[in-house]
This record gives C-alpha cells, sequence and structure tokens, in this order.
C-alpha cells in the first residue's frame, strides 16, 4: 500500500501533460497479441530445451571424420575433410590425423587440431599431403579431445 | 536524479550554441565522436571483431552494414543530433553519424596498427566497416547520453507509443549483445551449460529484465504503465515480449558472425539463450538509460 502511494505521488509530479493524457488509455490489443506471440515462441523453446535435457543419456560425443573431396594444389594435395559429431556433448581440441599408407605402411602424416565440434554438429577443413592420397589408401580419424 | 542535473546543463550548452551555427555543428560532431568511442571502444579491442572483419560472410556483412542504416534513422527519430520532425533531418543524422563511426573506427583501428597499409582493400574495408556498425549508433546516443536529452518514446498514438518502446529495447538488445556476441566465450558457455542450466538462465534472465520493467513502473516514467497496472500486465507486454525480442537479437546476432553454421538446432538455441541474457538486460535497461 505504501509502496503504491509513493509510486502515483512519484508519478503526478514527474508527468508533462501530454503524457498524463495518454496514462488513462488502455492497452492496445498489438500490445497482448506481442505479448501473446512472444510467450508462445519462448514457451516453445524452453519445451523444446526441457525435452533436450530429459532425454539425453549418454553425454559423450561420437565423432566421425570424412573425406569430401581430394584436390590438387601448387605444392602437393589437399584432403577436405568434415568432421561430425553425432553425440550428444560437444568435443573441444579435437585432433584429426590423416595418414597415408603404402602396403601397410605409413608413409606421410598430417594433422589438424578443431577448436570445438557442438553437439550434432559438423566442423569442415583440409589437411595437407605432399604425396597423391589417390594413389595410396587415405586413412582419416579423430585420435582425441577434452570437455569442452 | 543524475538526469535532473545534467538536462539544465545541457540545455545551457544548448542555449549558447545556438548562436552559432558552427560551434553547434562543432558541439555535436564532437558529442558523436564521444559516443562512438564510449560505445565502440571495447569492440575495437575485441581480436574477434578484428578477424571476423576479413573473414565473416559478405552478405551478411552487407546486410549489416544496410540493416543500420534505418535502425540509425529511427534512432535518431527518438534521440538524434536535434529533435527532428522532418524525415531527411533523421536521414540527414544517419548519414553523419555513420560517418562519425567509419571515421572514429578507421582512425582508432590505424593507431592500433591493426589497419595498415599493407593489407588487402577487402580486409581494411571489412575490418573498418564492421566497426562502424556499433561506432556509429554510439554517435548518435553520444547527443542523448552527453548532452542530457533523453531518447523518448514517440508519443503519437498509442500504437506508435508501444512500437516504439519496443524499438529501443532492440537497439538496447542490439547493443549489449554486439558487444560479446564475436567473442569466442559466448559459445564456450553454452557448451559448458547443460539443458538444465540453460533452463535456470532463461527464468534469471526473464526474472532481472521483470525487474527493470518493475523500477520503471516504480519511477512512474512510463505512460503504459500506469499505477495499478497488475503485474501480469506489464510482465506479458513488456518483459515477455522484450525476453523475445532480446532472443531474436541474439539469434540474428549469432547468424551474422557465423556463429550457427552447420551446427545443430540445439547448440544454437543454447549459445542464443547465453546471448539473450546480455541482450535481455540491454533491452530491459534501454528504456531506462536511452
Amino acid at each position: 500500500m505504501g509502496q503504491k502511494r509513493q509510486r502515483s505521488a512519484k508519478s503526478g509530479a514527474a508527468q508533462t501533460p501530454k503524457r498524463e493524457e495518454s496514462r488513462n488509455k488502455k492497452p492496445h490489443t498489438l500490445e497482448w497479441v506481442a505479448g501473446g506471440l512472444s510467450a508462445a515462441v519462448i514457451l516453445a523453446m524452453v519445451g523444446f530445451i526441457l525435452y533436450h535435457a530429459l532425454n539425453t543419456t549418454a553425454i559423450k560425443p561420437d565423432l566421425r571424420v570424412l573425406v569430401e573431396q581430394v584436390e590438387v594444389t601448387d605444392d602437393g594435395f589437399r584432403v577436405d575433410f568434415r568432421a561430425v559429431n553425432r553425440g550428444d556433448a560437444t568435443a573441444a581440441g579435437v585432433e584429426i590425423e590423416g595418414r597415408i599408407e603404402r602396403d601397410g605402411e605409413t608413409i606421410e602424416t598430417s594433422r589438424i587440431t578443431i577448436d570445438y565440434i557442438p553437439a550434432h554438429s559438423r566442423q569442415r577443413g583440409g589437411l595437407l599431403f605432399s604425396q597423391d592420397p589417390d594413389r595410396y589408401r587415405l586413412r582419416l580419424a579423430a585420435k582425441g579431445y577434452t570437455d569442452p | 536524479m543524475q538526469k535532473a542535473r545534467s538536462r539544465p546543463a545541457g540545455q545551457e550548452i544548448e542555449q549558447r550554441a545556438r548562436r552559432s551555427p558552427r560551434r553547434k555543428l562543432l558541439v555535436g560532431l564532437g558529442r558523436g565522436f564521444g559516443g562512438a568511442l564510449i560505445f565502440g571502444l571495447p569492440m575495437l579491442m575485441t581480436m574477434e571483431m578484428w578477424w571476423l572483419g576479413f573473414y565473416m560472410d559478405r552478405f551478411r556483412l552487407a546486410l549489416l552494414l544496410i540493416l543500420n542504416m534505418p535502425l540509425l534513422i529511427l534512432l535518431s527519430h527518438h534521440a538524434g543530433f536535434e529533435e527532428t520532425t522532418r524525415w531527411h533531418d533523421d536521414l540527414r543524422d544517419m548519414a553523419v553519424a555513420y560517418a562519425i563511426g567509419v571515421v572514429a573506427s578507421a582512425v582508432v583501428l590505424a593507431v592500433f596498427g591493426i589497419v595498415t597499409l599493407a593489407m588487402s582493400a577487402d580486409e581494411i574495408v571489412g575490418k573498418v566497416a564492421l566497426q562502424s556498425v556499433p561506432a556509429s549508433i554510439g554517435a548518435l546516443l553520444g547527443r542523448s547520453q552527453l548532452g542530457g536529452s533523453k531518447a523518448e518514446p514517440s508519443q503519437r498514438t498509442e500504437r506508435v507509443n508501444y512500437a516504439s518502446e519496443l524499438f529501443l529495447m532492440a537497439v538496447g538488445a542490439l547493443f549489449l549483445s554486439l558487444n560479446v556476441a564475436p567473442t569466442e566465450e559466448m559459445v564456450l558457455i553454452s557448451y559448458k551449460m547443460t539443458g538444465w542450466h540453460a533452463l535456470a538462465l532463461i527464468a534469471l534472465s526473464i526474472f532481472l529484465m521483470h525487474a527493470f520493467v518493475y523500477a520503471l513502473e516504480f519511477a512512474g516514467s512510463d505512460p503504459s504503465l500506469p499505477p495499478g497496472t497488475p503485474w501480469w500486465s506489464a510482465f506479458l507486454r513488456f518483459t515477455i515480449t522484450g525476453y523475445a525480442i532480446a532472443m531474436l537479437i541474439s539469434l540474428y546476432a549469432l547468424w551474422t558472425f557465423g556463429r550457427t553454421d552447420d551446427a545443430a538446432l540445439m547448440p544454437v538455441l543454447m549459445s542464443m539463450v547465453v546471448l539473450a541474457f546480455p541482450a535481455a538486460i540491454g533491452a530491459a535497461a534501454a528504456r531506462l538509460i536511452l
């Protein structure tokens, strides 16, 4: 009660006549529409996050590395790859290693570290080799990660 | 209280300035540069912003630069270099603020050695252009913050008034979210959080926003919230709408800076919730501060 009195006393002094005019009006319908729409959007988002929070069981990343294409560059070959995380957790500092093998023997190795691969997301990158990966056997694999 | 003190001082400067047009122009430009630096420096000194200047998607950069124009025009309408009644005044203020933003960004980046003549034109233009967006908003607000006049919601009709309240909230949200959106910490925080953390953060954001709305109602300075308004009315019309705006602005900022690329829906939502926290504070505070 005390709050209310103070509020009206304070506002009464601060109002300009023009503002005083508009204070008795009821909120426009548009305001309720905007409020209702916003509430729906926020509730949908909360529902989605809640659903995920309840259904997340294995909280580990699940990493896979796929070759997209091999291209010839000025001083060698570039292997474009896609590192996919199918798990429910984000992997940080993911080390990707590419090896070229001839008759089961590794003849060249290239490495790259990806900062983050979020859950159910992918990151693209490239590894550079001096040997032609298409002539031998190319192996790409994630070697390790940390929790962010 | 602070406003009550600064307003007469601002009016006094205004009166003196009115006597000579050249002085008036210089005072206005000075305030503009001051505002550009106050608002732009945190971003001018963030390395992710320099990198984004050359690697961010050119279409998204162009879109940001174009969207900044109507934003500045509307902002000028609310708190321009001077009382604006005609639209071409707002247009001129927009151009001046944008130019101040570009010049201030270019000078500071050059002094820091982040922009040098050895770089390609694409890199120089990209870095300066990206920084000119927050700096130009700062230049426009410099007038209202340093000159003592206040950004007011438009008073014409009820509907316009509400729309301009929402616009001021969006500007506040954009401002605080632009400050932090380019940093890696935004996504890192979202990776460290679980869904439960996100739900707690949403609740905290909405609670704090409503505290600001309540403070405004308490100050009685808002015609949309006359005393005796039921709490749920203010909550639905301002707090919830404001939070939805903060979320959309956050999503736009994340998309602009390429933080949503190749990410699944859940990580995008999580980083949106993280960024919406400062955006919500900015949106709520804008109606008090601007």
